[in-house]
């Protein structure tokens, strides 16, 4: 029974953090009408989760284990190209923190940007979504007397921890001033992006297509254990493994730097913006 | 014979670097080519990657209701392994391992591959992380 909510707690962790950094962005810039889209992105990725189990699982499988993965793979990959632009985006708008917020949001909606919001929900939920399920399937199949509906249960009651752990990590955020506010937020997405990629990178190596080049760079389990809450918590939200392997370690530590440079380009560019069109700042 | 005017630029302007505070968009065209520069970064690193590669021998594991089959595996150091994760119990398991840093799920009756590589000698425990009485180690020596 505990170990059906820790389970789902652990699975459930991850879409909860993610979806709540966007729901907190989004409340705290007044853009109340994009959480539809994260919503919409989230609960389409349940949809799409349920659909891949049944497709994967049972008599009428339809889909191998390794296309499922790759699939997965891909689902990550692009989230993180997605997550970059978003935070480029973000990034322009924490510096004109001002009256015209609502109205640049509003512009922002009218470009449609709202939408990569919906892809990153998406695939945040969809990536422990598929194994959530299998997870609850299996729950269900091996226990088929009374016992089950209690683990679905305990299995529900876990994912309702995860959001309530993800919103208490957020709650944190509420003294903090809005520039700060988006400046933290920034660099929390750029990390949760980078996590995105190592894992995506992972996925490749554990089949087979890439090369971890040396399997174990470092091991600080004698610091933070994978299965400690915290550690659990930071590989849910950056992707902390203990042992990385030289790959994982090149692709989170690559990305970095690279955005650092795309937001430094993106400030600069404000600047000059504003030297330039005095219209701007006195809107 | 007056010379036409010079007609006035229509459509999109490109934006060069002398034209930069002039240019609105530049931001947006300086984060396309930083993105562009470490997508191309990142697929020299994978291009680069996948070409190390080593002969791979296939290692069978079978996961039934009592354990892993066999409950340990031996390997050479820096071996490049392919292990058949075979699931012969009724429902979904999920091969993990914090040791190894890997993590698949295999519905019921279906075998996944999980590549290893280039270990050094020691011991790799596993488990199935969906029920996680389910131990195993991969011992390299």
């Amino acid at each position: 029974m505990i170990e059906t909510l820790l389970i789902m707690w652990r699975e459930s962790l991850e879409a909860a953090l993610i979806v709540g950094i966007l729901l907190t962005y989004l409340a705290r810039s007044g853009e109340r009408a994009g959480m539809r889209y994260v919503w919409a992105g989230a609960l389409g990725a349940v949809v799409a989760a349920v659909a891949m189990g049944v497709a994967s699982n049972g008599a009428a499988a339809r889909l191998g284990p390794d296309a499922q993965e790759v699939l997965q793979a891909g689902v990550l990959l692009l989230a993180v190209g997605v997550l970059s632009w978003m935070v480029v985006w973000m990034h322009r708008n924490a510096r004109q923190i001002g009256g015209d917020l609502r109205r640049r949001a509003d512009r922002a909606l009218a470009t449609g940007r709202l939408v990569g919001l919906a892809a990153i929900a998406f695939a945040a939920v969809f990536r422990e979504g598929v194994e959530a399920v299998l997870f609850l399937w299996g729950v269900v199949v091996q226990r088929a007397d009374a016992s089950a509906p209690a683990l679905l249960a305990a299995g529900a009651a876990g994912a309702a921890l995860a959001a309530a752990t993800a919103w208490l990590f957020f709650r944190g955020f509420a003294f903090l001033n809005l520039q700060t506010f988006f400046r933290v937020t920034g660099i929390l997405l750029l990390l949760v992006a980078a996590g995105l990629l190592t894992a995506g990178v992972n996925k490749l190596i554990g089949l087979g297509y890439l090369s971890p080049i040396e399997p174990q760079v470092w091991n600080t389990a004698w610091l933070l254990r994978d299965d400690s809450v915290l550690g659990a918590l930071l590989g849910a939200l950056i992707g902390y493994r203990s042992r990385p392997s030289l790959l994982e370690v090149l692709a989170f530590s690559t990305y970095l730097p690279a955005m650092g440079w795309a937001l430094h380009r993106a400030d600069v560019a404000a600047r000059s913006a504003s030297e330039r069109g005095p219209a701007r700042s006195a809107a | 014979m007056p010379r036409p005017l010079p007609q006035p630029i229509r459509g999109p302007v490109r934006c060069s670097r002398a034209a930069r505070l002039r240019c609105p968009r530049m931001s947006s065209r300086a984060a396309r080519a930083a993105r562009g520069m470490s997508a191309l970064a990142l697929g020299l690193l994978l291009v680069l990657a996948a070409a190390v590669r080593a002969e791979e021998r296939s290692v069978a594991l079978a996961v039934a209701e009592h354990g892993f089959t066999p409950p340990e595996i031996e390997a050479a150091a820096g071996e490049r392994l392919r292990l058949e994760v075979t699931n012969q119990t009724a429902v979904a398991i999920e091969f993990e391992s914090f040791e190894l840093n890997r993590e698949r799920v295999v519905p019921p009756g279906r075998t996944v591959a999980v590549y290893v590589s280039g270990l050094s000698p020691g011991r790799y425990e596993f488990f199935d992380d969906f029920h996680q009485e389910r131990r195993g180690a991969l011992v390299v020596k």
